[in-house]
């Protein structure tokens, strides 16, 4: 087994694209389910083989890492991309660093990196009040403790929000229990709801999130660069997922407008502000027994305008309004792909 | 040269011979006016953990540290001043040692300035610590000892005078604090005395920047608990008590007591309820005016006392600063130092906690100091020790004290000036016994060079005469050897 990933960090497998997925933790399942809904089904011999392929895209293999992992193997270049989660890259990632983000918002592994104190600080309710707290530490001779698994961040953070006297208690355990255990004052941890803070006696402060998170997609920029048959593979890999994700926005919306001719039709739709479309409706006629002129319109409209949409057709006597969802939307060309490029280039040129 | 060669580091600087001879005496004379003075030597490592020196400045110098990862992932930096090493020395090694001490120290220190024109980003600090001793006598000593250090070398120049300007962060922060406003009020106030020093345009910047960190807007004051403003005062912290204190609560208020939160809340109340914004806009116009006083140190205690009876001040505070203009006269050092006292003089560094000062080369106040120095009684506790110990200290930037003294040669090392011998083979054969000779003349204390080399004997004698050479000896093959002496 280690052979086989020797082999491939060694280049031998030629200009196989390396993509690192998450083997572990709560972005494993969700990663999975995700690709396969790009048109980008992983496929290995057996659950636990820490390599596989997109049988839809050739020249790749997928490389199953631990989650935390992930950052460090594609900077140093064993991976050329990869999945995590971008609370997790932006704390293991390297300063002036080789890897840079392709798709910030993958839209799963949501969850926000936030700051939570014992909640019966009735005193306590924002970073003001906090900043107050750890002044009043150092005048006292207190530490000021931090549990947290997000050191970097979490120091920034409170950096910039002006607090400096306080100490971060690395901590990997479950660290809601750190302020009752009496090992630290406060924690910054990851939470999906609030729900495991409240559970434990803990509240957020009203501008106490740290950074909201997401999944997201990392590449190695210099290997990128470098190795132009890897692009390939990475375009149609970025295409199928900003083509799917495009499509999750968009709906195409079809009704059948009266009217007396295709220009009355379009003046009329041009005249309701919902009705135009992301470039403008395609109209063609109807034929049907009805002595009224009717002309079939087609738009493509943001999928939260559904409503609005729907009613401005019916302010023009619209009928059969079909709303269809699509599996990718593809634009003119990827502006994931056209983005890398200019990284690239940018990358190469500093 | 190719283009791609790797140049010296902007900021950074290449010494020769004559520099190093020039600092170094210069620098054994302050070791030496030191160790008279009581301060033994210490020298610290050059890299530290990163966390030391953010727990002493704060965020505000992270862009001015050389920082880095160390291979095993460990974040470190270069000492940017040798202070938070001192302390974590004291700190680590000798705690239970008898109080006060007094440490010197000396070598390079790294500050990244954004803008690389004039600024060394290398340069040499040497300095002295003492820890222990929270008199205003022990204030005095330091202001003396580096004041003395500087002017026993500028002195040699004939410009007698030099400048001493002093401030004092515990007084005004004393005076300040009487407008009740809360701690961060106060530390937003003195970390920004520069700025409202400049009168009206700089207390704008500064109430900006209270009104952003939520001093001056009372929304911050929200609270999960709502304490109707009707109930006594008294009735309110019984409700609160009683919601705090039941069996079984302990463990869910972290590691704080009930009455700290309590009193906090209550404090923080009263401070939303009461219009004590506008207690901070006084102490702002308070310490605006008070930044703008400064001259002799008679005359502004004077003028500071009027100020601060204006404002309906307790002006006792100003008693330490007689203090001090006291012990100053014992040591008599006005007549050779100008002395001044800046109210507004203040480092922008919040550890400083009681008298700073800076030493200029004459009245040259634009120019940045030659030394600095101050009382930073907190520090010890903020690094980690475990009580309070006072401790103050100063730093003399060597580069720049030499670049105010006289160019002229240093006085060189008395083994050099006795002159060097060169001694040239006439082959291989040779070469044995030019190795004896050589070190005949080592071991009388002359430095020898041997050097195989083709130039005529004319050139010779007029590079010698160049480079401090005293004698040139020939050996030849057959052994024979030919000395000439060149004066």
């Amino acid at each position: 087994m280690m052979e086989q990933i020797n082999t491939l960090q060694s280049g031998n497998l030629g200009s196989a694209l390396r993509l690192a997925l998450p083997s572990d933790g709560e972005l494993h399942g969700p990663t999975m389910n995700f690709m396969e809904l790009c048109g980008l089904s992983v496929q290995r011999a057996n659950p636990r083989r820490y390599t596989g392929s997109l049988p839809s895209v050739p020249g790749v293999v997928t490389l199953f890492q631990r989650a935390t992992d992930i950052p460090a193997k594609v900077e140093e270049g064993s991976a050329d991309i990869g999945i995590v989660g971008l609370d997790r890259f932006m704390e293991f990632k390297r300063d002036q660093g080789e890897t840079s983000v392709l798709m910030q918002d993958l839209d799963f592994g949501k969850c926000e990196l936030v700051l939570g104190v014992p909640d019966l600080w009735i005193d306590v309710t924002t970073l003001n009040d906090l900043s107050d707290l750890a002044t009043e530490f150092k005048g006292l001779g207190k530490e000021f403790r931090v549990a947290t698994k997000f050191p970097r961040l979490t120091e920034q953070f409170l950096y910039s929000h002006n607090i400096q006297h306080f100490t971060i208690v690395l901590s990997s355990g479950s660290l809601e229990a750190a302020p009752t255990m009496g090992y630290a004052d406060l924690i910054a941890d990851l939470s999906a709801s609030g729900s495991t803070l409240r559970e434990n006696g803990l509240k957020t402060l009203d501008d106490g999130g740290i950074l909201a998170s997401q999944a997201c997609l990392i590449g190695n920029l210099r290997i990128l660069g470098s190795e132009p048959s890897r692009l390939s593979p990475v375009k149609h890999i970025l295409e199928n997922i900003e083509g799917y994700l495009r499509a999750q926005e968009y709906s195409t919306i079809t009704a059948n407008v009266p009217g007396d001719s295709p220009k009355d039709v379009a003046s009329k739709m041009l005249s309701q502000p919902h009705l135009l479309g992301i470039q403008g409706p395609t109209i063609a006629p109807v034929f049907s027994n009805s002595s009224e002129d009717w002309f079939s319109v087609t738009i493509l409209v943001k999928s939260s305008q559904i409503p609005e949409v729907v009613e401005s057709f019916r302010n023009l006597n619209g009928n059969g309004i079909a709303v269809s969802r699509h599996q990718y939307l593809f634009q003119r060309e990827s502006d994931a792909y056209q983005s890398l490029i200019v990284k690239i280039k940018d990358w190469q040129i500093a | 040269m190719a283009d791609n060669f790797p140049q010296r580091l902007p900021g950074m600087k290449d010494l020769y011979s004559f520099d190093i001879t020039l600092h170094g005496n210069i620098l054994d004379n302050i070791k030496e006016f030191l160790t008279l003075n009581g301060f033994r030597r210490i020298e610290p490592p050059i890299l530290e953990k990163t966390e030391l020196f953010l727990r002493k400045f704060g965020s505000d110098v992270a862009p001015e540290l050389y920082t880095f990862h160390e291979p095993g992932g460990q974040k470190v930096s270069l000492r940017p001043e040798f202070t938070p090493s001192v302390v974590r020395m004291f700190i680590t090694e000798s705690p239970a040692e008898r109080l006060p001490i007094r440490v010197q120290y000396a070598g390079p220190v790294f500050r990244y300035e954004p803008d690389d024109s004039g600024f060394n980003r290398q340069f040499t600090q040497v300095g002295g610590e003492l820890i222990g001793d929270s008199s205003s006598l022990a204030d005095v000593e330091i202001v003396y000892v580096a004041t003395r250090t500087i002017s026993n070398e500028i002195s040699k120049t004939g410009q007698v005078f030099i400048q001493l300007t002093l401030g004092h962060i515990g007084v005004v922060k004393k005076l300040i604090e009487q407008f009740l406003i809360p701690q961060r009020g106060t530390d937003l106030i003195l970390g920004n005395l520069g700025r409202l020093k400049e009168g009206t345009q700089g207390k704008l910047v500064v109430m900006e920047l209270a009104n952003h960190s939520g001093l001056l807007n009372s929304s911050s004051s929200n609270n999960d608990f709502d304490v109707p403003t009707s109930s006594a005062k008294g009735d309110a912290e019984h409700q609160l008590r009683k919601r705090l204190t039941h069996p079984g609560i302990e463990n869910r208020l972290g590691r704080r007591s009930a009455d700290e939160i309590i009193e906090r809340f209550l404090r923080k109340q009263e401070f939303s309820n009461s219009n004590k914004t506008s207690h901070l806009e006084e102490a702002l116009n308070f310490a605006s005016e008070l930044a703008q006083i400064n001259g002799k140190i008679a005359d502004v205690i004077c003028e500071a006392e009027a100020l601060a009876r204006n404002y309906n001040l307790d002006s006792t505070p100003l008693n330490e600063i007689e203090e001090i203009n006291r012990g100053l006269s014992l040591y008599g050092l006005e007549s050779s130092v100008n002395v001044s006292f800046d109210f507004g003089l203040q480092r922008g560094i919040d550890y400083y906690s009681g008298i700073v000062f800076e030493i200029h080369p004459n009245s040259e106040s634009q120019y940045p100091p030659l030394a600095r120095g101050g009382r930073y009684d907190g520090l010890i506790n903020a690094l980690g020790g475990e009580s309070q110990v006072p401790a103050l200290g100063f730093a003399i930037n060597l580069e720049k004290l030499v670049s105010f003294l006289p160019s002229e040669n240093p006085e060189i090392d008395p083994k050099s000036s006795l002159g060097r011998v060169l001694i040239i083979p006439e082959g291989f054969h040779s070469y044995q016994q030019c190795f004896k000779l050589a070190e005949e003349f080592r071991n009388k204390g002359k430095i020898t060079e041997i050097t195989l080399t083709e130039f005529s004997e004319e050139s010779l004698k007029e590079i010698a005469v160049n480079s401090g050479i005293e004698t040139i000896i020939w050996v030849n093959d057959d052994g024979t050897n030919k000395y000439i002496t060149i004066g």
